[in-house]
């Protein structure tokens, strides 16, 4: 407990305060960060943590409360402002321009000229590039589109772009939603790299994990609020901070439930399509059948060729035992997959639509007659069914952006499950979403399965996969690698070699 | 759950809230400069002005009612000015052959298979609908002036003057009748049934409907279809209005319909908007420019005040988003 402040604070927040409408995001937030300490901000979606980051980065100003930078008050107008104070920011959505080379988004507002007209020195941004893409460990070429890179390599990018501004405080907000194991370990070790090199760092997640695998102290928010502030130590369990999070006791994790044998609803054989180079693996109903691998392994290729939207190069799909060829999702769900998409900011949602549209969009047939909705059709089962998903929402006509992430991701399971298909593939459902709506949906998995649906799990959470998943395949290198049945976290090890492509983790081959 | 520091909005601005949040800013709007225009120029209440201003505003009703779908969905339609040309005179055209139900049906096919090539062509390669639709207005316009060597026709039947450009049913206008039905046909489309929820879903993010299983090309090609056919009807009202088929009829009402729909509050940006925006944009227009016309303003100076307004009604759209 480490609260005062002292010589080596470099940020100190007090009473911090900030409405939006007549949500309460911000309702008295107090926090210090010392020089050289990666700070851990833990708490839920919507207990106003990404608020206070925006708000010492100057994206939002607070209505009322103290911000102090090296013991001098400020009033951080704008972000220009907060850079200028040596603040720099990773968001949690991704703020690249897709169609810009990753140079040009690296120095994008920043460019090394006085002028709007002025020539840009691109030799000198490929230096600075260099440089700070060597720091990240992060070999990419500096010419390509944004546009064309995955996920995580777009937020080693983003990472890559605060640290070109040599910041005294550094805030990364949920860098590891999109992660997977190898780069997270990797983020890890640039993180503290730049925390013993005196950058003070604030770290916000809602994974517990993350607290002891990265932090030197942790403030749990809730409400608007720190409740508390400590120092990580053995002490501080996950079962402790889980409590200390969402303020109640927690009981223990589920023990899972085998399905009872039957015929396989999917088969994959030798499947090559994009970066997948001859999978294969099956899924029963009733069953949750992880997919594990690195990016770049080709999981999200199978996937999308599963769904509909890549077309295979060579091997099978067997659909309850015929060969099947979905042309497009609409066929593929026509036949009983069902899909969440990973990136659910730009492929997910309907951002401007009603919840009420988000949530039915799959299965508009149910209440339709001759392609004519009825409305008095269509609400009642809405209310109902957000209801059962634990959605909290003010009115289902409200945009569904107006939900956090975690709702916003009970919504599009809502969709992906409404038209009562047999198998779900679902690629990351809960990056980005908190503690109390991730429980939530592993419940709602769980159930479903119970009642004889079939799940095919994309996650980059390692330890998610393997206490939800029945059955868990090993990708590396476009092929899947070992086979893990009723797997635990005691196969951490084995399935982290498998996917890395070490020879010494398979239990059996696929 | 307020902010103790931050004082509650004041009423003026609730009301000022509901006053440009569409609903009632532009009807209000439109009773504002009715009154206004009727104490200035009381002609303009004359029965006769208003039954003149329904013809005059029905053909680009009538096209408001399909660019509506395309802009919800992402797009836009140009080329429904130079179709309803095209669907006009060939209609003309063929009416010698096939008598004037038939060259009706002629027009309408005309419209409906155009809206079909551009929604294949936007489709099937993958093109922008500004790119596809702007060559397509080149093309139908350039049609036209070919068929017809630059001429208008006069050849429109009696009977179709009579009962379609200066029927009436009930006292309305058939022209009205006619862009009524249109817009509630397409205010029905958009707003009861499935294809309208998936325009809307793919204007909103094509990926995330794709995603879901939406069947984002069949739905994409109806909707300029829909265009098409708007387009084939309005060359059956306006042939009829006008007593005849002009190669070079209704230019810029592509770009009118366009306006009608962003002042109305539409987003260009896709997803949202109603059909009852539209109307009222489209109103709005069609009126100012009868206004302007008893006013005895110049024609000139009527093109720019149009310019004035929809500039204006942006900004106040633009204000009105970052007001929420």
């Amino acid at each position: 407990m480490s609260d005062l402040p002292s010589a080596d604070t470099v940020l100190t927040v007090a009473d911090l305060r900030k409405a939006f409408g007549a949500t309460q995001a911000l309702a008295g937030a107090a926090l210090t960060l010392k020089a050289g300490e990666a700070h851990v901000l833990l708490g839920e979606n919507g207990s106003g943590k990404s608020t206070l980051a925006k708000i010492v980065a100057g994206i939002h100003r607070a209505d009322t409360g103290d911000i102090a930078i090296g013991g001098v008050r400020v009033r951080i107008v704008d972000a220009r402002h907060a850079r200028e104070l040596g603040i720099a920011i990773v968001f949690q959505e991704l703020s690249l321009a897709p169609d810009l080379s990753v140079a040009d988004n690296l120095f994008l507002g920043r460019e090394q000229a006085a002028f709007p007209f002025a020539v840009i020195d691109r030799g000198r941004e490929r230096l600075a590039c260099d440089e700070a893409l060597a720091r990240l460990d992060f070999a990419i070429d500096l010419a390509r589109p944004v546009r064309a890179l995955a996920i995580a390599e777009k937020q080693l990018v983003e990472v890559a772009k605060a640290l070109l501004q040599k910041p005294r405080i550094l805030i990364l907000d949920e860098p590891t939603a999109t992660l997977s194991e190898r780069e997270k370990s990797h983020l890890f070790a640039v993180v503290r790299r730049l925390r013993d090199e005196g950058v003070a760092i604030l770290y916000i997640t809602h994974h517990l994990r993350e607290v002891a695998e990265i932090g030197d102290r942790v403030s749990v928010m809730r409400d608007g609020v720190v409740v508390t502030t400590r120092d990580v130590t053995k002490a501080l369990t996950e079962h402790r901070l889980l409590e200390l999070l969402t303020g109640r006791q927690v009981a223990a994790e589920v023990v899972r439930s085998r399905p009872p044998p039957a015929a396989a609803l999917l088969e994959v054989h030798d499947l090559a399509v994009g970066q997948c180079r001859g999978a294969s693996l099956n899924v029963g109903p009733g069953e949750i059948v992880g997919l594990y691998g690195v990016v770049g392994c080709g999981r999200e290729d199978l996937a999308r060729a599963v769904v509909g939207i890549a077309r295979p190069l060579r091997g099978r799909l067997v659909w309850r035992g015929r060969d099947f060829r979905p042309r497009s999702p609409t066929g593929a769900r026509k036949a009983g997959i069902g899909y969440l998409p990973a990136d659910r900011k730009d492929a997910g949602i309907l951002a401007v639509r009603p919840v009420r549209e988000n949530l039915n969009l799959a299965n508009l047939a149910a209440f339709a007659w001759a392609g004519v909705i009825a409305p008095a059709r269509e609400r009642p089962p809405t209310l109902a069914r957000l209801a059962e998903l634990g959605v909290r929402f003010r009115s289902s006509e409200d945009p569904i952006a107006a939900l956090s992430g975690g709702n916003q991701q009970k919504v599009l399971f809502g969709r992906a499950v409404g038209p009562a298909p047999a198998l779900i593939v679902m690629e990351d459902p809960t990056a980005g979403v908190d503690m109390g709506a991730k429980l939530e949906l592993y419940r709602h998995i769980r159930r479903w399965a119970e009642d004889g649906f079939g799940f095919l799990w994309l996650s980059s959470d390692l330890v998610e996969t393997l206490s939800l998943c029945h059955r868990v395949y090993a990708m590396y290198a476009g092929r899947t690698v070992a086979e893990f049945t009723d797997p635990s976290l005691a196969d951490e090890n084995a399935l982290l070699a498998a996917v890395l492509g070490r020879a010494d983790g398979p239990r059996s081959a696929a | 759950m307020s902010a103790p520091t931050s004082p509650p909005p004041p009423h003026a601005r609730a009301l000022w809230n509901r006053l440009t949040a569409g609903q009632l800013g532009l009807p209000l709007f439109i009773v504002a400069v009715a009154v206004v225009t009727g104490l200035v120029e009381p002609r303009f209440w004359s029965i006769d002005n208003l039954l003149n201003l329904s013809r005059q505003v029905a053909p680009l009703m009538i096209l408001v009612a399909g660019q509506v779908f395309a802009v919800i969905a992402g797009g836009l339609d140009l080329s429904i000015a130079a179709v309803l040309a095209l669907s006009s005179v060939v209609g003309i055209l063929a009416l010698k052959e096939v008598g004037m139900i038939g060259g009706i049906t002629v027009m309408l096919a005309t419209g409906l298979g155009i809206g079909l090539v551009n929604g294949l062509i936007i489709v099937r390669f993958k093109v922008s609908p500004l790119i596809v639709t702007l060559g397509m207005l080149s093309i139908a316009r350039g049609l036209s002036l070919l068929v017809t060597g630059g001429l208008p026709l006069y050849d429109v039947p009696g009977p179709m003057v009579d009962r379609l450009g200066y029927g009436a049913v009930l006292g309305v206008p058939v022209p009205a009748l006619a862009a009524l039905v249109a817009l509630l046909f397409g205010a029905f489309l958009l707003h009861y049934t499935v294809f309208g929820r998936y325009v809307y879903a793919i204007g909103s993010s094509s990926t995330a409907a794709h995603n879901s299983g939406v069947d984002v090309g069949r739905t994409t090609v109806l909707v300029y279809v829909l265009c098409g056919g708007m387009a084939g009807l309005a060359g059956v009202v306006l042939t009829s209005w006008v007593s005849a088929a002009q190669p070079l009829a209704a230019q810029g009402l592509e770009l009118q319909s366009l306006a009608a729909v962003v002042v109305g509050g539409v987003a260009l940006t896709g997803g949202s908007g109603t059909m009852l925006q539209a109307f009222y944009g489209a109103l709005i227009l069609g009126m100012l420019s009868n206004v302007l016309n008893m006013a005895g303003v110049s024609s000139f100076l009527q093109t720019l005040l149009i310019g004035v307004v929809i500039v204006a009604a942006v900004i106040l759209d633009q204000l009105r988003r970052a007001h929420r």
